[in-house]
């Protein structure tokens, strides 16, 4: 427990939280469409009046085990978000980083600008979220974190349907392996990992010009074990005109 | 009406292409693809069950919001009540028309 003092009010008080290492979560919102030039970005659309990004952001500003928020931008897009963090009250948002061209890229940018905190061993663990997906629940990432802190590495996914069925093809796009549902789940963000442990993976990465297609792929490449922590289709990334219908019900279903 | 341009995954081009979303009041509306012109439109006796069922919400919302004002400065409230008795009815009959249309 660190002891720190109020000079104000020249009280001293106990704060039990700054003895533990920061959680830090990375909402990625830099998305394409402001460099395809296009008006909006999709996470700056409004959902019954509230914009995308807001609800993902609430999301973590109510989970207690988030310490701090780093957003990260589109170029040109980091104002625009400030300010919209400002008005909802996002208090844990610190920082806004502007992204690269990829997500991997982005996530590259957010963690070249923790570099320093992660290697004087401030920060404990690492959140890498998409800023499209509003409804994760508060709950759900606290017990992304407890499986984190246990195992070093946790996502998010869910299982297929018992009729859902996923082949991988070869060449001759012949089938060569199945995953029949309860077997094969579908990752989701949040996506937590030991700081230390995703800067080197992502240092790493970055030599052997990697590019993963999700966080936890640039861990597993190097034998960073990653445990699973079962989600459900209400954590829906949006991404197609039905998952922003979809996003709407579920706005009404939570009462948001 | 409002309505906002961005990207979203087709799901007939099967890649990502612009769409343009069509708001009514606060609801989604109509969501069009720029490249095949899909529509993803709700039919209107759900856009405005969706409306109905909601108002009483809002009226409850603006009646603390309203509160809150006066509370906080009383002057300016009564000042602005004239322009808002005015307004508020035409804002509705304006949000009822599109959600209905």
């Amino acid at each position: 427990m660190h002891k720190i003092s109020n000079v104000h009010k020249g009280e001293t008080v106990f704060d039990q939280r700054s003895a533990a290492k920061h959680v830090v979560a990375i909402v990625l919102a830099a998305g394409q469409g402001r460099r395809m030039g296009l008006p909006i970005n999709k996470i700056f659309l409004p959902i019954h009046g509230k914009p995308v990004i807001i609800y993902t952001l609430e999301a973590f500003e109510r989970c207690p085990v988030i310490d701090e928020i780093l957003l990260v931008g589109a170029a040109g897009e980091e104002e625009q978000l400030a300010k919209l963090a400002q008005a909802a009250h996002c208090q844990k948002v610190r920082r806004i980083v502007q992204g690269g061209p990829t997500r991997h890229a982005s996530e590259q940018c957010a963690l070249e600008a923790l570099r320093s905190r992660i290697e004087g061993g401030e920060i404990d663990l690492i959140l890498i979220h998409d800023g499209a997906r509003p409804f994760v629940l508060p709950e759900r990432i606290q017990e992304l974190v407890e499986a984190a802190r246990a195992c070093g590495g946790a996502i998010l996914a869910m299982p297929l349907q018992e009729e859902e069925l996923i082949v991988e093809v070869d060449e001759q796009q012949a089938i060569c392996r199945r995953f029949a549902g309860q077997r094969a789940w579908r990752a989701q963000t949040p996506q937590a990992f030991r700081a230390a442990w995703l800067l080197a993976a992502y240092d790493r990465a970055r030599q052997d010009q990697f590019e993963g297609t999700d966080t936890a792929a640039s861990l597993e490449r190097l034998g960073y074990p990653v445990a699973v922590v079962e989600s459900d289709q209400s954590n829906l990334k949006i991404t197609t005109a039905y998952d922003l219908l979809q996003a709407e019900r579920l706005c009404r279903h939570y009462g948001l | 009406m409002i309505a906002c341009q961005t990207e979203l995954d087709c799901l007939y081009c099967g890649r990502p292409t612009v769409h343009t979303v069509f708001y009514a009041s606060l609801y989604i509306k109509r969501i069009v693809c720029h490249r095949c012109a899909h529509a993803v439109e709700k039919p209107a006796a759900v856009l405005l069950r969706q409306y109905c069922r909601d108002l009483p919400w809002r009226a409850t919302a603006l009646a603390r919001r309203l509160k809150h004002e006066a509370q906080a400065d009383p002057l300016l409230f009564v000042s602005s009540l004239p322009r808002r008795v005015v307004n508020k009815p035409i804002e509705l009959s304006r949000e009822l028309a599109e959600v209905c249309l």
